[in-house]
Protein backbone atom coordinates (compact mmCIF):
# COMPACT_ATOMS: atom_id res chain seq x y z
CA UNK A 1 0.00 0.00 0.00
CA UNK A 2 1.24 3.18 -0.56
CA UNK A 3 -0.32 6.26 1.39
CA UNK A 4 -0.39 9.65 0.46
CA UNK A 5 2.19 11.15 2.20
CA UNK A 6 3.21 14.70 1.34
CA UNK A 7 6.83 14.59 1.15
CA UNK A 8 7.53 18.44 2.19
CA UNK A 9 8.96 19.80 5.21
CA UNK A 10 6.43 20.60 7.81
CA UNK A 11 8.23 23.54 9.00
CA UNK A 12 8.84 24.70 5.34
CA UNK A 13 6.61 28.06 4.70
CA UNK A 14 6.45 27.21 1.24
CA UNK A 15 6.82 23.72 -0.50
CA UNK A 16 9.84 22.97 -2.79
CA UNK A 17 8.83 22.39 -6.58
CA UNK A 18 8.88 18.55 -6.26
CA UNK A 19 6.38 19.03 -3.17
CA UNK A 20 4.19 20.25 -5.50
CA UNK A 21 4.35 18.15 -8.49
CA UNK A 22 4.12 15.32 -6.28
CA UNK A 23 0.36 16.53 -4.51
CA UNK A 24 -0.95 17.87 -7.82
CA UNK A 25 0.13 14.35 -9.92
CA UNK A 26 -1.25 12.35 -7.13
CA UNK A 27 -4.19 14.76 -7.01
CA UNK A 28 -5.18 14.98 -11.05
CA UNK A 29 -3.48 11.66 -11.81
CA UNK A 30 -1.31 12.78 -14.33
CA UNK A 31 2.37 13.36 -14.20
CA UNK A 32 2.74 16.86 -12.87
CA UNK A 33 6.63 18.92 -13.30
CA UNK A 34 6.81 21.80 -11.29
CA UNK A 35 10.05 24.03 -11.45
CA UNK A 36 11.63 26.52 -10.14
CA UNK A 37 10.61 29.80 -12.27
CA UNK A 38 12.89 32.25 -10.55
CA UNK A 39 12.37 35.34 -9.63
CA UNK A 40 8.89 35.84 -8.84
CA UNK A 41 6.61 38.13 -11.18
CA UNK A 42 4.16 40.57 -8.43
CA UNK A 43 2.08 41.17 -11.15
CA UNK A 44 -1.37 39.85 -12.28
CA UNK A 45 -3.07 39.31 -15.16
CA UNK A 46 -6.79 39.89 -15.31
CA UNK A 47 -7.59 35.66 -16.03
CA UNK A 48 -5.29 34.80 -13.42
CA UNK A 49 -7.13 32.82 -10.37
CA UNK A 50 -5.54 33.94 -6.49
CA UNK A 51 -6.66 31.46 -4.47
CA UNK A 52 -6.85 33.33 -1.19
CA UNK A 53 -5.89 31.19 2.20
CA UNK A 54 -7.08 32.62 6.00
CA UNK A 55 -6.21 31.20 9.15
CA UNK A 56 -9.00 30.15 11.59
CA UNK A 57 -9.32 34.12 12.66
CA UNK A 58 -10.22 35.08 9.13
CA UNK A 59 -6.99 36.22 8.87
CA UNK A 60 -4.90 36.47 5.59
CA UNK A 61 -2.71 33.72 5.81
CA UNK A 62 -1.50 32.76 1.95
CA UNK A 63 -2.24 33.04 -1.80
CA UNK A 64 -1.53 30.77 -4.65
CA UNK A 65 -2.43 32.88 -7.94
CA UNK A 66 -3.00 30.75 -11.16
CA UNK A 67 -2.21 31.83 -14.13
CA UNK A 68 -5.03 31.15 -16.92
CA UNK A 69 -2.83 28.07 -18.77
CA UNK A 70 -2.35 26.14 -15.97
CA UNK A 71 -5.60 26.98 -14.19
CA UNK A 72 -7.35 25.56 -17.39
CA UNK A 73 -4.39 22.55 -17.15
CA UNK A 74 -5.38 21.38 -13.82
CA UNK A 75 -9.16 22.05 -14.41
CA UNK A 76 -9.03 19.58 -16.83
CA UNK A 77 -6.93 16.88 -15.85
CA UNK A 78 -8.74 16.94 -12.56
CA UNK A 79 -12.14 15.23 -14.28
CA UNK A 80 -10.01 13.63 -17.11
CA UNK A 81 -11.56 15.81 -19.86
CA UNK A 82 -9.37 16.13 -23.09
CA UNK A 83 -6.38 18.23 -23.37
CA UNK A 84 -8.32 20.08 -26.08
CA UNK A 85 -10.67 21.52 -23.24
CA UNK A 86 -7.64 23.10 -21.74
CA UNK A 87 -6.78 24.34 -24.90
CA UNK A 88 -9.81 25.70 -25.65
CA UNK A 89 -10.09 27.84 -22.64
CA UNK A 90 -6.55 29.28 -22.97
CA UNK A 91 -7.90 30.33 -26.52
CA UNK A 92 -11.12 31.83 -25.55
CA UNK A 93 -9.32 33.40 -22.37
CA UNK A 94 -12.21 32.03 -19.55
CA UNK A 95 -12.72 28.75 -17.82
CA UNK A 96 -15.67 27.18 -18.18
CA UNK A 97 -17.69 26.31 -14.83
CA UNK A 98 -16.63 22.67 -15.06
CA UNK A 99 -12.83 23.13 -15.15
CA UNK A 100 -13.75 26.74 -12.80
CA UNK A 101 -14.93 24.03 -10.04
CA UNK A 102 -12.24 21.52 -10.32
CA UNK A 103 -9.54 24.22 -10.09
CA UNK A 104 -11.35 25.37 -7.29
CA UNK A 105 -10.90 21.73 -5.41
CA UNK A 106 -7.43 21.36 -6.62
CA UNK A 107 -6.40 24.98 -4.86
CA UNK A 108 -8.47 23.74 -2.01
CA UNK A 109 -5.70 20.84 -1.54
CA UNK A 110 -3.35 23.34 -2.21
CA UNK A 111 -3.75 24.21 1.50
CA UNK A 112 -1.76 21.30 2.74
CA UNK A 113 1.42 23.65 1.97
CA UNK A 114 0.18 25.99 4.50
CA UNK A 115 -0.93 23.86 7.31
CA UNK A 116 1.43 22.30 9.41
CA UNK A 117 1.54 21.28 13.33
CA UNK A 118 3.61 24.68 13.90
CA UNK A 119 1.75 27.06 12.66
CA UNK A 120 -1.68 28.28 12.49
CA UNK A 121 -4.46 26.40 10.82
CA UNK A 122 -5.07 28.05 7.75
CA UNK A 123 -8.06 27.10 5.14
CA UNK A 124 -9.13 28.13 1.99
CA UNK A 125 -11.14 30.79 2.25
CA UNK A 126 -12.07 31.77 -1.98
CA UNK A 127 -10.97 32.04 -5.59
CA UNK A 128 -11.07 35.54 -7.07
CA UNK A 129 -10.66 35.85 -10.47
CA UNK A 130 -8.00 39.10 -10.40
CA UNK A 131 -9.53 41.51 -12.87
CA UNK A 132 -13.24 41.18 -10.87
CA UNK A 133 -10.57 42.96 -8.32
CA UNK A 134 -9.13 41.66 -5.30
CA UNK A 135 -9.67 44.30 -2.58
CA UNK A 136 -7.41 46.05 -0.94
CA UNK A 137 -6.25 43.67 1.88
CA UNK A 138 -5.07 41.43 -1.34
CA UNK A 139 -3.69 44.17 -3.22
CA UNK A 140 -1.21 45.18 -0.72
CA UNK A 141 0.11 41.83 -0.02
CA UNK A 142 0.63 41.22 -3.60
CA UNK A 143 3.37 43.74 -2.63
CA UNK A 144 5.30 41.11 -1.06
CA UNK A 145 5.06 38.38 -3.72
CA UNK A 146 8.16 38.71 -5.14
CA UNK A 147 9.05 37.05 -1.75
CA UNK A 148 6.98 33.89 -2.68
CA UNK A 149 7.53 30.73 -4.72
CA UNK A 150 7.43 30.80 -8.38
CA UNK A 151 7.25 27.54 -10.12
CA UNK A 152 6.76 26.44 -14.11
CA UNK A 153 4.11 23.58 -13.89
CA UNK A 154 3.59 21.13 -16.75
CA UNK A 155 0.29 19.05 -16.36
CA UNK A 156 0.41 16.06 -18.38
CA UNK A 157 -0.94 16.37 -21.69
CA UNK A 158 -2.71 19.05 -20.40
CA UNK A 159 -0.53 21.73 -20.59
CA UNK A 160 1.29 24.16 -18.69
CA UNK A 161 0.89 27.10 -16.63
CA UNK A 162 2.65 29.04 -14.01
CA UNK A 163 1.54 29.04 -10.28
CA UNK A 164 2.74 31.55 -7.43
CA UNK A 165 2.79 30.74 -4.17
CA UNK A 166 2.91 33.80 -1.02
CA UNK A 167 2.80 33.06 2.48
CA UNK A 168 1.37 36.12 4.18
CA UNK A 169 0.91 35.43 7.77
CA UNK A 170 4.49 35.49 9.94
CA UNK A 171 7.43 33.35 8.77
CA UNK A 172 7.71 31.23 11.42
CA UNK A 173 9.76 28.41 10.07
CA UNK A 174 12.88 29.54 11.13
CA UNK A 175 12.63 29.56 15.25
CA UNK A 176 9.79 26.86 15.07
CA UNK A 177 12.36 24.93 13.74
CA UNK A 178 14.92 25.41 16.52
CA UNK A 179 11.81 24.87 18.89
CA UNK A 180 11.29 21.31 17.23
CA UNK A 181 14.92 20.23 17.29
CA UNK A 182 15.56 21.41 20.83
CA UNK A 183 12.35 19.49 21.74
CA UNK A 184 13.41 16.72 20.00
CA UNK A 185 16.93 16.94 21.45
CA UNK A 186 15.77 17.02 24.98
CA UNK A 187 12.17 15.62 25.21
CA UNK A 188 10.81 19.10 26.29
CA UNK A 189 7.40 19.52 26.27
CA UNK A 190 7.38 23.31 27.43
CA UNK A 191 9.47 25.63 28.04
CA UNK A 192 10.22 27.15 31.78
CA UNK A 193 10.01 30.81 32.40
CA UNK A 194 9.24 33.38 34.87
CA UNK A 195 7.28 36.06 33.79
CA UNK A 196 4.19 38.52 35.13
CA UNK A 197 0.95 38.12 33.95
CA UNK A 198 -2.26 40.00 34.01
CA UNK A 199 -5.65 38.22 33.31
CA UNK A 200 -8.80 40.28 31.94
CA UNK A 201 -12.21 38.31 31.91
CA UNK A 202 -14.84 39.19 29.84
CA UNK A 203 -16.58 40.67 32.76
CA UNK A 204 -13.76 43.15 33.52
CA UNK A 205 -12.30 41.32 36.52
CA UNK A 206 -8.14 41.61 36.45
CA UNK A 207 -6.03 39.24 38.39
CA UNK A 208 -2.47 38.86 38.30
CA UNK A 209 -0.11 35.87 38.82
CA UNK A 210 3.28 34.35 37.27
CA UNK A 211 3.48 32.19 34.56
CA UNK A 212 5.57 29.42 35.20
CA UNK A 213 6.29 27.25 31.99
CA UNK A 214 4.84 28.17 28.53
CA UNK A 215 4.17 25.95 25.40
CA UNK A 216 3.00 26.44 21.80
CA UNK A 217 -0.48 25.88 23.42
CA UNK A 218 -0.75 27.04 26.60
CA UNK A 219 0.82 28.08 29.75
CA UNK A 220 0.57 27.52 33.37
CA UNK A 221 -0.25 30.41 35.83
CA UNK A 222 0.71 30.35 39.51
CA UNK A 223 -2.23 32.76 41.09
CA UNK A 224 -4.30 33.01 44.69
CA UNK A 225 -7.64 32.82 43.33
CA UNK A 226 -7.66 31.41 39.89
CA UNK A 227 -10.71 31.27 37.50
CA UNK A 228 -12.87 28.51 36.87
CA UNK A 229 -12.19 25.69 34.05
CA UNK A 230 -13.90 26.98 30.90
CA UNK A 231 -13.61 30.61 31.78
CA UNK A 232 -12.76 32.64 28.68
CA UNK A 233 -10.17 35.81 29.59
CA UNK A 234 -7.41 38.03 27.91
CA UNK A 235 -3.82 37.60 29.11
CA UNK A 236 -1.02 39.88 29.06
CA UNK A 237 2.46 38.59 29.86
CA UNK A 238 5.14 40.85 30.27
CA UNK A 239 7.95 38.10 28.72
CA UNK A 240 11.14 38.16 29.60
CA UNK A 241 13.36 38.30 26.28
CA UNK A 242 17.28 38.63 26.02
CA UNK A 243 16.34 41.74 24.17
CA UNK A 244 14.40 43.23 27.31
CA UNK A 245 10.81 42.35 28.19
CA UNK A 246 7.83 41.88 25.29
CA UNK A 247 4.15 42.05 25.79
CA UNK A 248 2.89 38.73 25.19
CA UNK A 249 -1.34 39.29 24.23
CA UNK A 250 -3.50 36.21 23.67
CA UNK A 251 -6.59 34.96 24.30
CA UNK A 252 -7.13 32.06 26.94
CA UNK A 253 -9.40 29.65 28.21
CA UNK A 254 -9.24 28.17 31.51
CA UNK A 255 -8.31 24.20 31.01
CA UNK A 256 -7.51 22.83 34.54
CA UNK A 257 -7.50 24.75 38.53
CA UNK A 258 -5.20 23.24 41.07
CA UNK A 259 -4.04 24.32 44.36
CA UNK A 260 -1.13 26.45 43.02
CA UNK A 261 -3.06 28.15 39.80
CA UNK A 262 -4.55 27.07 36.76
CA UNK A 263 -3.80 26.02 33.08
CA UNK A 264 -4.51 28.56 30.32
CA UNK A 265 -4.76 26.99 26.78
CA UNK A 266 -4.02 30.23 23.86
CA UNK A 267 -7.24 30.43 21.69
CA UNK A 268 -5.86 32.90 18.98
CA UNK A 269 -2.44 34.46 18.60
CA UNK A 270 -1.85 37.49 16.18
CA UNK A 271 1.10 37.63 14.62
CA UNK A 272 3.59 39.80 16.81
CA UNK A 273 1.99 37.19 19.46
CA UNK A 274 3.06 34.36 17.98
CA UNK A 275 6.29 35.71 17.33
CA UNK A 276 6.80 36.55 21.24
CA UNK A 277 5.96 33.14 22.09
CA UNK A 278 8.24 31.84 19.59
CA UNK A 279 11.26 33.89 21.06
CA UNK A 280 10.54 32.47 24.51
CA UNK A 281 10.25 28.57 23.43
CA UNK A 282 13.28 28.88 21.81
CA UNK A 283 15.26 30.82 25.24
CA UNK A 284 13.35 28.28 27.43
CA UNK A 285 14.10 25.26 25.28
CA UNK A 286 17.61 26.17 25.43
CA UNK A 287 17.79 26.69 28.59
CA UNK A 288 15.70 23.82 30.30
CA UNK A 289 17.77 21.11 31.68
CA UNK A 290 18.00 17.83 29.11
CA UNK A 291 15.32 15.02 29.64
CA UNK A 292 13.05 17.45 31.99
CA UNK A 293 9.53 16.78 30.99
CA UNK A 294 6.36 18.21 32.50
CA UNK B 1 -23.85 -2.55 -1.33
CA UNK B 2 -24.21 0.59 -1.64
CA UNK B 3 -22.15 3.65 -1.38
CA UNK B 4 -23.29 7.33 -0.51
CA UNK B 5 -20.55 9.72 -1.81
CA UNK B 6 -20.90 13.32 -0.38
CA UNK B 7 -18.88 15.99 -1.73
CA UNK B 8 -19.52 19.85 -3.21
CA UNK B 9 -17.05 19.04 -5.97
CA UNK B 10 -18.33 16.61 -8.88
CA UNK B 11 -14.37 15.93 -10.26
CA UNK B 12 -13.95 14.62 -6.96
CA UNK B 13 -17.15 12.29 -6.73
CA UNK B 14 -15.72 11.18 -9.71
CA UNK B 15 -12.41 10.68 -8.63
CA UNK B 16 -14.01 8.39 -5.65
CA UNK B 17 -16.37 6.60 -7.59
CA UNK B 18 -13.64 5.59 -10.24
CA UNK B 19 -11.03 4.66 -6.95
CA UNK B 20 -13.72 2.71 -5.95
CA UNK B 21 -13.76 0.44 -8.62
CA UNK B 22 -10.34 0.38 -8.89
CA UNK B 23 -9.59 -0.91 -5.71
CA UNK B 24 -11.78 -3.90 -6.11
CA UNK B 25 -14.12 -3.30 -3.46
CA UNK B 26 -17.84 -5.01 -3.97
CA UNK B 27 -20.05 -1.94 -4.47
CA UNK B 28 -23.13 -1.95 -6.15
CA UNK B 29 -24.93 1.27 -6.42
CA UNK B 30 -23.17 4.25 -5.70
CA UNK B 31 -24.79 7.44 -4.67
CA UNK B 32 -23.83 10.98 -4.63
CA UNK B 33 -24.71 14.30 -2.96
CA UNK B 34 -23.47 17.67 -3.27
CA UNK B 35 -23.60 18.60 0.21
CA UNK B 36 -24.87 17.52 3.56
CA UNK B 37 -28.24 18.51 2.73
CA UNK B 38 -28.61 16.88 -0.16
CA UNK B 39 -27.34 13.81 1.57
CA UNK B 40 -30.42 13.54 4.13
CA UNK B 41 -32.10 13.42 1.08
CA UNK B 42 -30.35 10.52 0.00
CA UNK B 43 -31.41 8.88 3.06
CA UNK B 44 -34.70 9.19 2.76
CA UNK B 45 -34.59 7.13 -0.61
CA UNK B 46 -32.29 4.47 0.64
CA UNK B 47 -29.68 3.60 3.36
CA UNK B 48 -26.67 3.68 2.44
CA UNK B 49 -24.37 0.33 3.41
CA UNK B 50 -21.06 3.02 3.75
CA UNK B 51 -21.13 7.09 3.90
CA UNK B 52 -18.23 8.66 2.35
CA UNK B 53 -18.20 12.84 3.06
CA UNK B 54 -16.27 16.03 2.84
CA UNK B 55 -15.70 17.95 5.80
CA UNK B 56 -16.22 21.16 4.02
CA UNK B 57 -19.47 21.85 1.92
CA UNK B 58 -21.72 24.60 1.42
CA UNK B 59 -25.29 24.09 3.35
CA UNK B 60 -24.00 21.59 5.46
CA UNK B 61 -20.89 20.22 6.60
CA UNK B 62 -19.54 16.69 6.82
CA UNK B 63 -19.73 16.83 10.35
CA UNK B 64 -23.13 17.72 10.78
CA UNK B 65 -23.98 15.08 8.71
CA UNK B 66 -22.48 12.56 10.20
CA UNK B 67 -24.60 14.07 13.56
CA UNK B 68 -27.68 13.89 11.74
CA UNK B 69 -27.44 10.64 10.81
CA UNK B 70 -26.09 9.28 13.72
CA UNK B 71 -28.41 11.16 15.91
CA UNK B 72 -30.99 9.56 13.71
CA UNK B 73 -29.92 5.91 14.17
CA UNK B 74 -27.65 5.16 11.25
CA UNK B 75 -24.94 2.72 12.40
CA UNK B 76 -23.66 1.66 9.29
CA UNK B 77 -19.76 3.34 8.46
CA UNK B 78 -19.24 6.94 7.78
CA UNK B 79 -15.67 8.09 6.41
CA UNK B 80 -14.68 11.63 6.42
CA UNK B 81 -12.38 12.62 2.94
CA UNK B 82 -11.05 15.75 3.67
CA UNK B 83 -7.89 17.81 2.35
CA UNK B 84 -6.13 17.62 6.05
CA UNK B 85 -7.11 17.00 9.80
CA UNK B 86 -6.14 18.78 12.86
CA UNK B 87 -6.25 17.08 15.97
CA UNK B 88 -9.43 18.92 16.97
CA UNK B 89 -11.15 17.84 13.72
CA UNK B 90 -10.38 14.09 13.89
CA UNK B 91 -11.39 14.34 18.19
CA UNK B 92 -14.88 16.15 16.93
CA UNK B 93 -15.31 13.45 13.86
CA UNK B 94 -14.55 10.96 16.21
CA UNK B 95 -16.76 11.77 19.06
CA UNK B 96 -19.74 12.36 16.65
CA UNK B 97 -18.84 8.93 15.24
CA UNK B 98 -16.67 8.72 12.38
CA UNK B 99 -15.60 5.20 11.44
CA UNK B 100 -12.65 6.52 9.80
CA UNK B 101 -11.12 9.14 7.49
CA UNK B 102 -9.27 9.12 4.61
CA UNK B 103 -6.72 12.58 3.46
CA UNK B 104 -7.15 14.09 -0.33
CA UNK B 105 -5.51 13.66 -2.24
CA UNK B 106 -5.22 9.90 -1.76
CA UNK B 107 -4.15 6.88 -3.82
CA UNK B 108 -6.70 3.36 -4.88
CA UNK B 109 -4.93 1.91 -2.01
CA UNK B 110 -5.69 4.45 0.44
CA UNK B 111 -8.96 4.54 -0.45
CA UNK B 112 -9.20 0.41 -0.53
CA UNK B 113 -7.21 -0.05 2.65
CA UNK B 114 -9.69 1.97 4.42
CA UNK B 115 -13.45 0.57 3.11
CA UNK B 116 -11.97 -3.04 3.03
CA UNK B 117 -13.38 -3.94 6.09
CA UNK B 118 -16.74 -2.95 5.30
CA UNK B 119 -16.53 -3.83 1.34
CA UNK B 120 -14.37 -6.57 1.08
Amino acid sequence: MTPAVLATSPLNDLPGPYEVGKLLGLLVGRRVVAVDSGAVDPALEGTDRVAVYVSDEDELMAMCVCNLSAAAALGSALSMLPGSAAEEAVVRKELPQTLEENLHEVLNVCVRFFNSPYTPHVRLDRVVEAQQGLGPVLEAAFGSLSAGLGLHVRVGDHGQGTLRMLHVGPSLSEPLAEVHRLREQRGCARAEIAAEVVLATLGGDLLTGEARDISLGGTYVTCDEPLEVGVPCTMMLLAPLAGGTRKLRARCRVVRVDATGMALQFAALAGEARAILTALMVQGAAATEPGRTR
Amino acid sequence: MTVLIVDDSRAMRMIIRRSLRRAGLRVGTVLEAGDGVEALERFRDAIPDVVLADWNMPRMNGLTLLRQVRKAGYRGPFGLVTVEFTPQMRSLARNAGASFFIAKPFTVDVLGAALSPYLS
